[in-house]
This record gives structure tokens, C-alpha cells and sequence, in this order.
């Protein structure tokens, strides 16, 4: 089997907050694989870190053995997040009190009391706001510069090229929750617009080829319709017809059938599942547990931004190892 | 008043009148197309982002490119276009442009004339920074996820931008659009004042001459209310069309599909 997409030690901060640790998988050519996991936890973050929609903050990914974003080490991995958020909280504690004890006087001051004394506790509590206010939590004095310094000494930081970029998004292209299909154009358009711009393909053998592709996903009806004119499982269909358009090695899916309607969610699931039993490559993100267990030959389970279990279908279903699968896989089933 | 009048005022100066309705269409057709193509780059550049990672010298040129159009925008939309006018009229004559010796032939003219460029000019520039405003609205108002699907698609931002974004922007701005054109056709009166013989000017001459300032008056009304009330059907078609839907100029259509159903 070979790995068609590398995935190592992929991290991203959102902030201060890291929400992807260090995850790391091989996709095989031919994978389906479910991503499972809580909401929240970072698996959308993860599949857009794929095709560089959000930028990863470090990691390794490799396409075809060819690595189109490498970067060992980021400044974030050696400021201590702990200790800092911790400083941060202790900043935001001591600032609201000041500011409480000010206030205090000062209202005294409104409702009337002109004391000397007051004046003098205001002048204080003033004085002692801004002294908490010219000390900020700097992210600085959590850095450890000198070891990221000696760390990224002959590290590989190496971020692909704006044109090979849209190349390769071409090849490991996405379909979302919310279609995104272009508004503005008819659904043949929509499927032959990409084809020119990206792949410059002469006009009429993008034409057939969105023929083919809206027949295969049996849109070929509805040809010059507008998007407003469509149903949510149409559009989603349309948006899967324009991403084979232009002929993907890997296609990720964000939760394809979250948005629509239940009479809906089958239409789309069965032309997922015709596209993996020819063979295609898929990451996908989904709370449909049935596609996950009878379609999908991998599952990922991802909480709290890293890869809690990932094994086969079958024993991830029959054998769930960790705790946490377990409970999430008794609260979906308890809510089907 | 004297209904006569009127007929009688419509006939003796019909060369006028038409004069005046081809100028004010000129500057309010014209003053809408191109002040949308540059409200158009205006828009982008007050939408400039200085990156962080950008060299120094791009950072300033950014800064000054959006430092430009912010305040462009807010000079023209700040003062009366009869201000920017007079402004311009006398500006060109002091820097030795004089609008008076402008003329395309004899025929012509009446309507083609120096003071005709320079309301031109003005009208230009005024519909351009209150078109920047709505361009940056028609824009706002696209789905962030029509980017993300053309981007994920491995379309440049350039190609994004022109064949997915700027068409959905300006469809949602066509009906402001619309009204930016309406406004033109009636506020292009205010460039009598520097003599551009648009539609009001050629009115006011009528009725001074005439000595018929109702009559007059009322004529011009109801040619700019003509003009607009068209300019808004025409805006109607142009939306319908652009949303894929069948235009139909019979008057019963709607009605005929009533029965239908
Ligand atoms: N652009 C962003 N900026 C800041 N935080 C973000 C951003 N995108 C996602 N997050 C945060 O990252 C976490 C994971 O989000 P997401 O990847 O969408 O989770 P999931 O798809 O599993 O529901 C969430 O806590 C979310 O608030
Ligand atoms: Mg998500």
C-alpha cells in the first residue's frame, strides 16, 4: 500500500490555545477514513490544515512522498503555555481589583464626600491601577528563546509556494459542511469554471467532463440551475461533482451531511459511498456512525485535539480500546 | 398656467430639451459606469491589509495606497458635489485648463462641449467614493465560504476574486448601484453652476427666455421623472436577468402565470 498523504507531528495554536497536538497519520491510497470525535475538538482545524487552508503552526506534511510544508519547530513550542495563561489570570485578577478599589472611591467621591483622605485614597488607588496596568503579561517572558534558538538552528521551516499551493489544492481538494458552491453562476458553470482556471482545460472537455460527473452524482437534471434553486442535498451533490471535476488524489470532507435535512442525508451518503467503493481516497469528518462502521475502512478518533484511537473499522467498533471511545461511542448510540 | 404654454414651450425649444436630456444621460450614465469601475478600486484599496510579513517597502506603499483612498472617500463624500465642481472649474483655470475652449465641432456642440467634460470629470469622481462605499458593502455581504470553495479548489485569490466574489459583491450592490444611477440623473443638475448645459440648465435658459418659469418647471419634472422611473425599470431588468430568471417585456406576464396555476 502506498501513502498518498504524510501526516507528522501536525500542531496548531489558535491564540494561546493549542488546538491540534502533535497529530500524526499515514493515509494509504484508497483510505476512507472517518474522523470522529467530540465538537470542538479540533477535527474541521485538522482537515483544513491539509490543504493549507489554515496554516499549521508546525508539523510535516507530504504529498506523494514530496513534502509541500515543513516546519520543526515553532516559537509556540518553547513558551510555556502553562505558566503564562496561569500569569495571564493572575494579570487579569489583580487588574480587576485595582480597578474595583477605585471605583469604590470614586463613587464615595460622586455620592458627595469631599474629603481630603478620599482625595488621597483615589490618588493611591490610581497609582496603583496604572502600576498594575504598566506591568503586562508579555508572551516574551515565557520564551525560551536560547533553546528555540539552539533547536531551530538546521531545522527545516518550509512553507510551498503560492502557485504549487493551488496546484495541490486541486489534488487534495474539500468539500464543506455548507457547500460553498459559487452563487453566482449555474450548476454546469459551477463544475466547468474550476476546470478552466485551474487546470486549464479547453471549454468543451470541461463540459463533458461535468456531464459525466453531474451524471455520476445524478445532477445531470439540473444542469443550469442556479444554486438558490436547489435543495441542501442537491448542493451538496453539485459541490461533490465540482471537487472530482478536477480530478483529486484525496478529497476531504467536512461533515457533508450535518447541514441538511434528514430526508436528504442518505442522497449524499450514497454518492460518498459509490465514490469509496470505486477506490477514491477520503478523509471524513462525520457524525454518521452507519458510514463510518459499513463504509469506511479507518476511524480516527480525535478529542481535544489529538488522535485519542485510531484503528480499522471493524475492531474500532467491535473493541473500542480507550475509555474515552467508549463513552463516545455509547453516547452516540444512545442517540440513535 | 397655461397649458398652452407648455405645448407651445415643448415645440419651439424641442432642440434644447433633447440637448439637455442627451447631457444629463452622458453625465449620469457615464459619471455611474466609470465612477463604479473606480469605486471598484477603491474599495480593494481601503481594504488593503498591511501584513506583518510584508517587506518595508510594501508597507509603506500599502499604507499610503489605503491612506489615499480613505481619505478620497471621505473628502468627496463630505462636501457638496456643487462645491467639487466650482472647486474643479476654477482649479483647472488656475493650472491654465481652460474648459471654455473645449469644443468637438459645430454640429455637436451644443451638447459636447468643454463644460460637459469637466461635470463630466466631477460627477466621476463624486459617484466614485460614495461607489467605493457600496462596493465594500456588496462585499461584506458574500459568504466567507464561497472564498473557502474556490480557494480549496485551487483557484488564486486573483481568480477567486474576479470570478466568484467581485460578481456575487456587485449583485448585491446592484440595487444601491441602481440608486447611485437615479441619484446622477438628478443631482447632474447641480452642474450648472459651472455652466454644463445639462437638462436643468437648459430649462432654466427656457424658462427665462420664455418667460414661463411654472411652465418650465414642470416640463423638467416630468422629464426627470420619466427618466428615473425608465432608469428603474431598467435596473429591475438588469437584476432579473443577472439571476438567471427570463425576462419577459409583456406587461400581462405576471398575470397570465396567475391563471395558470
Ligand atoms: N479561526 C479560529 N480562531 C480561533 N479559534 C478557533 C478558530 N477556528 C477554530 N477555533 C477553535 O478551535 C477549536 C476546534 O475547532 P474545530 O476544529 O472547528 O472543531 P470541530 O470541527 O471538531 O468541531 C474550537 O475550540 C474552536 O473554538
Ligand atoms: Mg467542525
Amino acid at each position: 500500500m502506498s501513502v498518498v498523504l504524510k501526516i507528522e507531528k501536525l500542531a496548531k495554536y489558535f491564540g494561546t490555545t493549542k488546538i491540534l497536538k502533535d497529530i500524526s497519520l499515514d493515509v494509504n491510497k484508497g483510505d476512507v477514513i472517518a474522523i470522529l470525535g467530540p465538537s470542538g475538538s479540533g477535527k474541521s482545524t485538522f482537515l483544513r490544515c491539509l490543504n493549507l487552508l489554515e496554516t499549521p503552526t508546525r508539523g510535516k506534511l507530504s504529498f506523494d512522498d514530496k513534502a509541500y510544508f515543513n516546519i520543526d519547530y515553532c516559537k509556540d513550542d518553547f513558551v510555556d503555555y502553562q505558566a503564562y495563561n496561569k500569569a495571564l489570570e493572575d494579570y487579569e485578577n489583580l487588574r480587576v481589583e485595582a480597578e474595583d478599589e477605585l471605583a469604590i472611591y470614586q463613587n464615595k467621591k460622586i455620592e458627595g464626600d469631599n474629603s481630603k483622605e478620599l482625595a488621597q485614597k483615589i490618588k493611591e488607588a490610581k497609582k496603583r491601577y496604572k502600576k498594575v496596568l504598566s506591568n503586562p503579561v508579555e508572551k516574551i517572558d515565557f520564551f525560551d528563546k536560547e533553546k528555540y534558538n539552539e533547536m531551530s538552528k538546521n531545522s527545516a521551516n518550509f512553507v510551498i509556494g503560492d502557485k504549487e499551493l493551488n496546484n495541490l489544492r486541486a489534488k487534495i481538494t474539500m468539500v464543506f459542511q455548507s457547500f460553498n458552491i459559487f452563487n453566482n453562476i449555474d450548476v454546469l458553470t459551477n463544475c466547468v469554471m474550476p476546470q478552466e482556471k485551474v487546470l486549464k482545460r479547453p471549454h468543451q472537455e470541461a463540459r463533458n467532463r461535468a456531464f459525466t460527473e453531474l451524471k455520476r452524482v445524478n445532477m445531470d437534471d439540473r444542469m443550469n440551475y442556479r444554486p438558490s434553486a436547489l435543495s441542501g442535498g442537491q448542493k451538496q451533490r453539485v459541490a461533490i461533482a465540482r471537487a472530482l471535476c478536477i480530478d483529486p488524489e484525496v478529497i476531504l470532507f467536512d461533515e457533508p451531511t450535518s447541514a441538511l435535512d434528514p430526508e436528504m442525508v442518505n442522497e449524499v451518503l450514497n454518492v460518498m459511498k459509490k465514490l469509496a467503493q470505486e477506490g477514491r481516497t477520503m478523509i471524513v469528518v462525520t457524525h454518521e456512525m452507519d458510514f463510518a462502521r459499513n463504509v469506511a475502512n479507518r476511524v480516527v478518533f480525535i478529542d481535544n485535539g489529538y488522535i485519542v484511537e485510531e484503528n480499522n473499522s471493524a475492531d474500532f467498533f467491535a473493541h473500542p480500546r480507550e475509555k474515552r471511545t467508549q463513552e463516545y461511542l455509547r453516547f452516540r448510540q444512545g442517540e440513535e | 398656467m397655461n397649458f398652452n404654454k407648455i405645448g407651445e414651450i415643448l415645440a419651439e425649444n424641442q432642440e434644447f430639451i433633447w440637448a439637455g436630456i442627451a447631457s444629463t444621460l452622458i453625465l449620469s450614465i457615464f459619471g455611474t459606469v466609470v465612477g463604479l469601475f473606480l469605486g471598484i478600486l477603491l474599495a480593494y484599496g481601503k481594504l488593503i491589509k498591511v501584513k506583518e510579513l510584508d517587506n518595508g517597502f510594501v508597507k509603506v506603499l500599502k499604507n499610503i495606497l489605503k491612506g489615499f483612498c480613505i481619505v478620497y472617500s471621505t473628502v468627496f463624500r463630505g462636501t457638496p458635489m456643487m462645491v467639487q465642481a466650482l472647486i474643479f472649474k476654477y482649479g483647472f483655470q488656475a493650472i491654465g485648463v481652460n474648459f471654455e475652449n473645449f469644443f468637438f465641432g459645430s454640429m455637436v456642440s451644443n451638447v459636447l462641449n468643454g463644460w460637459l467634460i469637466c461635470g463630466l470629470i466631477v460627477i466621476t469622481l463624486n459617484t466614485a467614493a460614495y461607489m467605493g462605499e457600496v462596493v465594500i458593502s456588496g462585499l461584506n455581504g458574500v459568504d466567507l465560504g464561497q472564498v473557502e470553495g474556490a480557494r480549496s479548489l485551487g483557484l488564486s485569490s486573483r481568480q477567486t476574486s474576479m470570478s466568484v466574489i467581485l460578481p456575487q459583491a456587485l449583485r448585491n450592490a446592484l440595487p444601491t448601484i441602481g440608486n447611485e444611477f437615479i441619484v446622477n440623473i438628478k443631482d447632474s443638475s447641480v452642474l450648472n453652476v459651472i455652466a454644463t448645459t445639462e437638462l436643468y440648465y437648459r430649462l432654466k435658459d427656457i424658462a427665462a427666455t420664455n418667460y414661463a418659469f411654472l411652465e418650465s418647471y414642470l416640463i423638467l419634472a416630468v422629464i426627470y421623472l420619466i427618466m428615473t422611473l425608465l432608469a428603474a425599470l431598467a435596473f429591475k431588468l438588469v437584476e432579473k436577468k443577472l439571476d438567471g430568471k427570463k425576462i419577459s417585456l409583456n406587461p400581462f406576464g405576471r398575470l397570465l402565470r396567475r391563471n395558470e396555476v
